[in-house]
């Protein structure tokens, strides 16, 4: 199991950003308001999934305005499908 | 550390419900800069039909071909933005293929109000109006609640309109109608 994305918050961040189309990002503002947490937790979790190469975290500037988009990586979207399978194996393995 | 099964099928209803809510907000996202874009071109072309009702053929024709292009470099850039590896063609085919569901639809519409018994000015702008407002109601079936709504409220302004309003009813529908696609487009892009 990999209990990196298997913990709460963090199993809802991969799957929101699973869920984009091919190479879309999603803004950090629109992921907190998406999952209901708040900024300092929601930047904890999104670090603990960058430094393990899940997600890749782009800040630039807008104007003046700083703009974060968020991304899952190749491996993050492959770690991603592999814990869904294991939670549908111990489904299975159980019925 | 080890789970049992119904801490994994809730955590594969946590992962639905992210899924979908992300998937959601994608397709709001995706339509509306198109209601937006229509919204803005039904309020310009029947306000330009109020004010010089000679030249509202032209004005229909012109800004429908515009939205047409429009609608055709949006679809582009939208799927140039999501593509993997942002390959150019793919875009370009994306867009051609907005481009050319916008063309079926508005031929429809000319051959249908061609065959169908003859209709005056009002009755015209009624029925391509409510064709859209109905396609967005049936989109929002599958896309959902909230661009069904917009197509609900759209139809029931334009029949209000149609009913109701007797003097220029070409500025009702631009203001209202294409207002509450403006309207509508800026909702979708809400969280």
């Amino acid at each position: 199991m990999n209990e990196l994305i298997h913990q709460p918050t963090r199993l809802k961040i991969m799957a929101t950003l699973n869920a984009l189309r091919g190479a879309a990002k999603l803004e950090f503002t629109e992921l907190r308001k998406l999952l209901g947490v708040t900024d300092g937790n929601l930047g904890t979790h999104l670090t603990t999934l960058e430094n393990a190469g899940y997600i890749e975290i782009e800040k630039t500037f807008v104007g003046k305005k700083p703009r974060t988009r968020v991304s899952l990586t190749r491996a993050g979207r492959r770690a991603f499908d592999a814990h869904v399978q294991y939670l549908r194996d111990i489904i299975h393995a159980s019925s | 550390m080890e789970i049992d099964k119904s801490e994994a099928v809730l955590s594969l209803a946590a992962i639905d419900a992210a899924g979908a809510r992300s998937t959601q907000l994608q397709r709001y996202r995706r339509f509306a800069p198109f209601l937006i874009l229509w919204g803005a071109i039904w309020l310009l072309a029947n306000g330009a039909s109020d004010l010089a009702p000679a030249q509202a053929g032209n004005v229909w024709l012109a800004l429908t071909l515009l939205g047409a292009t429009a609608s055709w470099w949006v679809g582009w850039r939208q799927s140039a933005a999501a593509a993997v590896g942002a390959t150019p063609r793919r875009g370009l085919d994306q867009g051609w293929r907005w481009m050319l569901c916008f063309l079926v639809v508005i031929t429809f519409q000319t051959v249908a109000i061609a065959v169908l018994p003859p209709m005056d000015s009002r009755q015209q702008s009624a029925f391509v109006s409510m064709f859209w407002t109905f396609f967005y109601m049936a989109i929002g079936v599958w896309t959902g609640w909230r661009l069904f709504t917009i197509g609900l409220a759209a139809t029931l302004l334009i029949l209000l309109g149609y009913y109701g309003v007797h003097s220029h009813y070409f500025l009702y529908m631009g203001c209202v109608a294409g207002g509450a696609l403006i309207a509508g487009g800026l909702w979708l892009r809400r969280l």
